[in-house]
């Protein structure tokens, strides 16, 4: 008999919380540890690129927030499938707790990229670029499903228009991955592929596939953080909350 | 390291203005996506305790 349990626990916003609790610290602090090592080791043990000089240590930060904006926006359009199909109370509150740091992450991504294009293509911006339109799409995105589901007096309405509008903005996911192929755009296509040899010096490729799976661990970390904040909003007249609140003071 | 000295890691051959605001936004950035919700799950949870008295406990008066 196929083991179901684990399904429904996830369901359960006290064990959620439990959990959580237990392993946020060792998630955090092994991303925010990790994040600082690998800029650390691009920022100052790297070589700078033949052509683009020091400027491109800004990849260290840009790659990661890009990589983990998109990731996030997968996994916030699958919980709110889950939150319509099956009217999962945890699904809808991991669509409104990856929202604002998916927000975050494109912000970033954006900026970052911004102040690299300013010594690298000479122009901060360029609005004829598919890459940094399709992005900015992204940001709009996320703050678009943000604003809806406060848009709402009923909470149940706005989270089943926040879950449509991620799920409709799924189509902007293969857009982004594809724009430096099918568009003439400034920004230089992939430096690492999964079915061809990846073109970056092995020196500069290491520290980069440290700050990927940082970015992912202080990203999980971040969703955990606002997923606690949206648990106790709505469990805030249940009993083991309010033990729980009485424990924490005691500490 | 890489460069000769700190002020040239500092200044990164002219790039440096660009590279050290990068991080910097960065920085604040994902300080902030800790520090939010963070202070807001003590606020709530500080609500929940003030929540939790005034159900449990008998008011003094009566």
């Amino acid at each position: 008999m196929a083991n179901w349990q684990w399904f429904h626990r996830l369901g359960s916003p006290k064990w959620l919380t439990g959990t959580m609790d237990r392993w946020l610290p060792w998630i955090l602090g092994g991303g925010v540890a990790l994040l600082l090592l690998s800029s650390i080791w691009g920022l100052a043990f790297t070589p700078p690129d033949y052509k683009q000089g020091n400027s491109f240590r800004i990849i260290y930060i840009h790659v990661p927030t890009a990589v983990v904006a998109l990731a996030a926006y997968y996994v916030m359009a699958i919980a709110g499938a889950v939150s319509i199909i099956w009217r999962m109370k945890v699904a809808d509150m991991a669509l409104r707790a990856v929202a604002p740091v998916g927000a975050a992450l494109t912000f970033l991504a954006l900026v970052t990229g911004a102040i690299w294009g300013k010594p690298t293509w000479g122009a901060y911006w360029v609005w004829q670029d598919a890459r940094l339109t399709s992005m900015l799409i992204l940001f709009f995105l996320y703050l678009g499903i943000m604003a809806l589901y406060d848009a709402y007096q009923n909470r149940d309405n706005g989270s089943r228009a926040a879950a449509i509008m991620a799920l409709v903005g799924t189509v902007n996911i293969p857009i982004i991955y594809k724009s430096v192929d099918w568009w003439a755009s400034l920004h230089q296509p992939a430096s690492i592929k999964f079915t061809e040899e990846t073109t970056i010096a092995s020196e500069m490729l290491q520290p980069l596939m440290l700050a990927i799976p940082a970015m992912y661990l202080f990203f999980i970390a971040a969703v955990m953080l606002q997923m606690r904040v949206q648990i106790a909003r709505s469990e805030k007249r249940s009993q083991w909350l309010q033990e729980l609140a009485r424990t924490r003071q005691q500490k | 390291m890489y460069f000769e000295s700190l002020n040239e890691l500092w200044h990164m051959a002219g790039h440096g203005v660009f590279v050290w605001s990068a991080y910097a936004i960065s920085l604040v950035v994902l300080v902030g996506l800790v520090y939010y919700p963070y202070r807001q799950y003590r606020e709530q949870l500080e609500a929940i305790r003030k929540l939790g008295a005034t159900l449990n406990e008998p008011s003094q008066e009566s």
